[in-house]
């Protein structure tokens, strides 16, 4: 077997001399093994023979002893993490209905974001097993129950603020009976809203009271017109009887005056006069009436 | 060296790894390691890191999961005290907290979860069927009881299962509370009816306020026009006063001229374009245009 014996030959030669420099290159790359780095949006756990030794690595590049004394793991977005949860889309909702039921039994549907952060990422990991299911069931769960609590009146109109840090509050308090390293931020309400079926009807009575003052309104309106109309009416009422009172005090002093001056004008020859103004009148009547003359024994006419 | 020493090295040092591999326990943050010799739990280490035991196989390592774990149940019919059919779906929250009482009772994780489910199920199924449908929900917080009731089950479930699993329940709570979808659409048709009857309210109301407003609008405008009304009397009753005062001066001073006067006026105005007169002729008014005295003489 010649390249047998070649490569124990080359060995002898050139690996035996050099065997020191292998092992101690060997050992050096196994120590270098120990570098580690941790990115601008991560934060790793270091563990020392599965006992968590460094909860809350920063990013930058980092040092551990190699394998298998200690080992790394990184867990990403630990800032700014949320779950979305939609009611309506959750897999049971077919089974179980999409609504949430109010304290007066009204339906209501519901869909919300809950933004956390991971402030203790070696609780994260080994606290719960996946954390974050637990997390969305929680923020259900809670729902269900503020939700159970309220009028949907209430919820739909001034409840939203309050609702949103009840959530935030509740929650909270239901990871730290277990402290899973979750600080939840915040809770924001994404959709809440009347079953879509009968949104038309709730939308209606929110009109409602619009057009109930609309109707005030009008009536006050056409009140307005009315007094206004009637009081321009009173008024010309009013100036007419003025002034005609004023007219017939007029005339009837221009009268009594002319009958004065007539009557001073009699007294001076008061028979003669008297005859002529009866004349005078005469004339005037018989000018415009017609007349019939009657005999005591037969009737004639002009 | 011989052979047979060599053969001894060998079989030593292998032996040595042996021990070294199975002698050390690494134990993780998230475990419980029971250690069992020949099958019978001994030991159980709780905190994390590394472990000493004797070798395989005389002491074999059993790791158990420490973390907090959720189970999600299926969504199942109850019945309240009130005989109201309700739709629960619920989770549990649980962790092992007694190892060796765990792997005796259950050995695997699906045996606890079934276990669990089996517990919690018939729970919920008690405490539902004592409270009527309206002391669970409410808006009075008085009469609400959901939250205080998942509370009692998640402490009568944590009690069993402590005991018989060595698991302890966080929490034991209704993602889904609620009716059956079979009645969702009655329950549908009494909202949008609540609704319709509270728009109709309002419309009611708006009508009733406009009637008021017209009906005094009506009011205060027959008020205004009697006022005037009496007003104006007033004024023509003055006036009028007046005039006869007037009159009844002129009147006193020349009383037979007045009435003369006053009554050939009164003539002139009543005898007018249509009136017809019937005369006797021999009346003395026409005397002069029967029988003419041409002489005239002043009478006075």
């Amino acid at each position: 077997m010649s390249w047998w014996q070649d490569i124990n030959r080359v060995y002898r030669q050139l690996f035996h001399r050099l065997r020191w420099l292998v092992v101690v290159l060997a050992l050096m790359l196994y120590g270098v093994s120990g570098f580690y780095s941790v990115d601008a949006d991560q934060r790793a756990v270091v563990s020392r023979f599965g006992r968590i030794v460094e909860q809350n690595v920063m990013p930058g590049m980092h040092y551990r002893l190699p394998w298998p004394v200690e080992s790394v793991e990184t867990l990403s977005a630990v800032e700014l993490r949320s779950i979305n949860i939609d009611f309506a889309k959750e897999l049971d909702s077919a089974l179980t209905g999409s609504e949430l039921t109010t304290g007066k039994g009204d339906l209501i549907e519901l869909a919300l974001q809950v933004q956390y952060s991971i402030p203790s990422p070696g609780k994260f990991l080994s606290v719960a097993m996946d954390a974050e299911t637990i997390l969305r069931n929680i923020a259900k769960a809670q729902a269900v129950i503020y939700v159970s609590q309220r009028e949907l009146d209430s919820l739909l109109t001034t409840g939203r603020s309050d609702f949103q840090q009840w959530m935030q509050q509740a929650i909270q308090q239901e990871l730290d009976s277990f402290s899973p390293g979750i600080t939840v931020t915040n809770v924001m309400l994404n959709r809440l809203e009347t079953p879509a079926v009968i949104k038309q009807a709730y939308d209606e009575v929110q009109m409602a009271p619009a057009a109930r003052e609309k109707l005030i309104q009008d009536a006050l309106g056409e009140r307005e017109t009315k007094l206004a109309r009637a009081r321009s009416e009173v008024n010309k009422t009013l100036k007419q009887a003025q002034a005609q009172a004023r007219a017939q005090v007029a005339n009837t002093e221009g009268e009594v005056q002319r009958l004065n001056t007539l009557i001073v004008s009699l007294e001076r020859q008061p028979g003669l006069a008297k005859k002529r103004l009866y004349l005078e009148t005469l004339k005037q009547i018989l000018e415009n009436a017609r007349v019939s003359f009657i005999n005591r024994d037969k009737v004639e006419r002009n | 060296m011989s052979l047979k020493a060599k053969i001894w090295w060998l079989a030593g040092g292998l032996l040595s790894v042996y021990i070294a591999a199975t002698c050390f326990v690494t134990v993780k943050e998230h475990e419980y390691a029971v250690i069992t010799q020949f099958g019978r739990p001994v030991k159980t280490i709780t905190e994390a890191g590394l472990a000493v035991k004797l070798p395989n196989p005389v002491q074999a390592v059993t790791p158990l999961e420490k973390r907090v774990q959720m189970l999600r149940l299926e969504p199942s019919e109850y019945s309240t005290r009130d005989r109201r059919n309700i739709v629960v779906d619920n989770y549990v929250v649980w962790r092992i907290v007694d190892p060796v009482a765990f792997m005796t009772s259950t050995r695997t994780t699906e045996i606890a979860q079934q276990r669990l489910n089996t517990i919690t199920n018939s729970q919920v199924g008690a405490m539902l069927a004592s409270y009527p449908l309206e002391s669970i929900l409410n808006v009075d917080s008085e009469q609400n009881h959901l939250d205080e009731l998942f509370q009692q089950v998640s402490e009568r479930v944590d009690k069993v299962s402590r005991q018989e699993l060595g698991i302890e329940v966080l929490a034991v709570r209704a993602v889904k509370f609620g009716y059956s979808p079979r009645n969702l659409k009655a329950i549908y048709d009494r909202m949008s009816s609540e609704w319709e009857r509270l728009s109709k309210q309002y419309r009611a109301q708006g009508h009733e306020e406009a009637e008021k407003i017209r009906a005094r609008t009506e009011q205060e405008i027959a008020g205004l026009k009697s006022t005037a009304y009496r007003d104006s009397q007033i004024i023509k009753g003055n006036s009028e006063a007046r005039a006869a005062e007037l009159y009844s001066q002129a009147f006193e001073s020349h009383q037979e001229f007045f009435e003369f006067v006053r009554t050939m006026e009164a003539y002139k105005a009543v005898l007018d374009n249509n009136s017809r007169l019937i005369l006797p002729s021999d009346s003395d008014l026409f005397e002069q245009l029967v029988n003419p005295k041409l002489d005239a003489k002043d009478e006075s």
